[in-house]
Parts: structure tokens; sequence; C-alpha cells
């Protein structure tokens, strides 16, 4: 029976000491604690843990290479990126300098990192607003891949990048309608203004992908009138999960 | 080897290596605060990630030392567990339980009544209060110190120790139950 502090720091004392309880009824709690200790000593799989921390290194050379930064000089950096693709597009210019997970693209090595940390900040989001406004930030980040394949010289990825645009840009719908009315109208004013930017990036890059492209950037532009994928094509699948493209770990669900 | 403290105050300059070597240190504690409340391991898994992810975009700004970082990692822990929670009560799922490879499964007999065990505890650990079990979690799984688990859970030491005591006493309780 608990009677006062004097049990609880005569149980913590004897957890710490290793040294016999005062009481009986201390005892069997002392028992417990360790019962629970063995019970609770769960091993992580070697090779996830591996892995998240190749992904954590990642991320943090990402955000220590961004301290120092002004948030505006941030902030204006995404909203002036389009403007920018157009004229990396029509200059044929290589891709400004940016850490290595944000330059990446499908099939680089870091690229499944990029998708984990946005992945990450989705787990974190709090409701349907916040859910949306990731993905419409998502979907620029989609954009400037396919910019940076076109620069590069890798349209070979573009149809992965677009059918990832798709996705982002149907998922920013979904969570749109679930938000309520005043985060609602909030979003579509953002992503009107975005969207418009979208389909002119997406308008220019149609005059120079290779013929075997331009099917997926009409279909991109499409969706950037807010419709999502036009009527007749079905949405593309979701992008994996990134525990199926952990290297040497088998999916487990 | 480099204290927690030492760790931190490198890892804040944005030194690579000292998080490398937080993460060494800390990431199987965090995997077993999740083990423990959680019965998918997977699930446990990519938590445990993405607290390591909160932890390298707020490193290189934090300003702290060791203790306060612990304490930090551990409320990202249990506030993203609440929110998982919060999102399952929304959007319920229906976990499928992981099947053991045929070459490490244990005796069918003991691993039922392993499950047994491990469900009885699962259940009376749902019936404590949050504070009593999150208590019971940081300082038995986690092996928080008194002093690190009142810095995580923002109580005083003294509480902690009668919110452990109160703990066990009611969990001991619970699993005596018939």
């Amino acid at each position: 029976m608990i009677r006062n502090r004097a049990d609880a720091e005569a149980l913590d004392r004897a957890l710490a000491s290793r040294e016999p309880a005062p009481r009986a009824d201390l005892a069997a709690l002392v028992r417990l604690g360790d019962e629970l200790t063995e019970t609770w000593a769960a091993q992580p799989d070697a090779a996830a843990a591996a892995y998240g921390r190749r992904v954590a290194l990642t991320a943090f050379s990402t955000a220590a290479a961004r301290v120092g930064r002004p948030a505006r000089v941030r902030l204006r950096r995404r909203l002036t990126v389009a403007a920018a693709s157009i004229l990396l597009i029509v200059a044929g210019g290589t891709a400004a300098a940016a850490p290595a997970v944000e330059r990446s693209l499908p099939g680089d090595a870091a690229y499944p990192a990029k998708l984990t940390l946005e992945r990450a900040r989705h787990v974190l989001a709090a409701g349907d607003a916040a859910e949306a406004s990731l993905y419409l930030s998502d979907a620029e980040a989609r954009l400037e891949e396919a910019v940076r394949a076109q620069s590069e010289g890798r349209a070979v990825v573009m149809p992965d990048v677009l059918a990832r645009y798709h996705s982002n840009v149907r998922r920013f719908e979904e969570h749109v309608s679930r938000s309520d009315r005043q985060d609602a109208a909030d979003l579509e004013a953002r992503a009107a203004r975005e969207f418009r930017t979208h389909r002119e990036v997406l308008t220019a890059l149609l005059g120079v992908v290779p013929d075997s492209a331009r099917p997926g950037i009409e279909r991109a532009i499409e969706a950037a009138r807010r419709g999502g994928p036009p009527k007749g094509v079905g949405p593309p699948e979701e992008p994996g999960r990134p525990e199926q493209t952990r290297p040497g770990v088998p999916p487990t669900r | 080897m480099d204290s927690i403290d030492e760790l931190v105050r490198r890892a804040a300059a944005g030194d690579a290596d000292a998080f490398g070597a937080l993460f060494d240190r800390l990431h199987d504690r965090v995997y077993r605060y999740f083990a423990a409340r959680m019965r998918d391991r997977a699930e446990a898994e990519d938590m445990t990630a993405t607290v390591f992810l909160e932890a390298a975009h707020r490193l290189p700004q934090f300003r702290g030392d060791g203790r306060a970082f612990v304490a930090w990692l551990f409320t990202v822990a249990r506030h993203d567990l609440a929110d998982l929670r919060r999102r399952e009560r929304r959007h319920p799922v229906d976990p499928v339980e992981e099947v053991p490879a045929e070459d490490t499964a244990p005796d069918p007999a003991q691993q039922v009544a392993d499950r047994l065990d491990a469900d009885r505890l699962w259940a009376a650990l749902n019936r404590l209060t949050d504070d009593q079990r999150e208590v019971l979690l940081l300082k038995f799984a986690v092996g928080l110190s008194n002093e690190e688990t009142a810095r995580a859970l923002h109580k005083p030491v003294t509480a902690v120790k009668s919110l452990q005591h109160r703990g066990l006493a009611a969990l001991r309780r619970l699993l005596e139950e018939p």
C-alpha cells in the first residue's frame, strides 16, 4: 500500500542501489521494475538502424548548411525558383548549386533520403490543412526536379518525376477538401498563384523536352489547372514508401 | 569517449561526426521507447527514424547541454507518438502482425505463453495514467535517470519518484488480476 513520499524515496533508492528493499512490498516492485527492463530490452533491426543513420546524417548536413541563411532569403528562393527555372530552361544553363539531397533526382543515391525527409514532414503534420500545404510544396519540389532533369540532360527521369507531381497535386486536392473552410480558402488562394507559375514553367519545358517527355508534361499542365489528372487518365500509383527502397531490407508490410 | 554534453556542443556547431555519435548513443533507447508502446516493430523503427530527422533539423541551432538535448529528444518522441495515436483514431488501421521467420520461430506453446504475458502487460500499461506510463517507459524501457525523466516530462524529480512508485504498484495490481 502506498503511504507517503518516504515509500517513493525508499523504492527509488532500492532500484538505484540494488540493495535489498526495506519491505517485502517494495521488494516486489523492484522485481517488477527489473522484469520491465528485461521485457522492454528490444533491439532494432541493424539494417533499418543503419539506413536511418544515413538518412539522418544527410538531413543534418543539409540543415547545418542552411544555418545562418536568413529565413526571408529561403522564402524568396522558393517563390522565385519558378521564374529562375524558366530562364534556366531557355538559356540551357546548369542548375544552381544546392545541397546534394535537394539536387538529387530519381536514380541518385540521395533521392530516397529526399523522399524520406518529405515523408517525415507529413508524419509530423497536424491536420489536413498542414498536409495540403506540404503536398503543395512537394509538387513544387517535383517541378524543380523536372527543370533540373532537363537542364542536366536527364530527361529519362521525367516520367517518374511527373508521376510524383500528379500524385502530390492529387493528395493536395484531397486534403484541401477535408480542411475547414478558412484553411481551404487560404490554401486555394495560394494554390491558384503557385499552379499558375507551375503551368508557365511546364509550358516552357514543353518547348525543349524530347518528344517522349511531351505527353507527361501536357498531363502535368492539365493537373496544374487544379482539376487533378485529366478525365480518362487514371491517377498514377502512389510513389513507394521509404522502407521499400531501403537497400537489403525486405518490406515488412 | 566524448560525453553527450560535448557531442551536443559539437553537433550544434555543425559537426556531422558528433551527430553520428549522438545517433549511435541514443538510437536504441529511442527505439525501445516506441517498441514498448507499439506492436509493429517496423512502425517503431519508422517513428525512431522520424525523431532523429527532427533532431537533425534542430541540432544545428540547438542551445542547451546534453541533458537538455536528451530531454528534448524524448519530448519529441512522446509528441510524435501522441500525434500518431490521434491520426489512428481519425483513420483506424488494422495492423498486420509480423510472422517470425521459420528458423527463428520459438516453440509454439511458449510463443502463446509469451504473447499472453505481452498482451497482459500491454493491457495493464494502457490502464495506467498517462504520467505513470510515461515515467515507467522512460525509466525502464529507455533507462533515463530521474533527472532526465523529470526534464523530459517537465516535472520535478520528486513527482517522478512518486509516479514511479504509484505506477509500479498499479501495474503490479493490474497484472495480478485474473
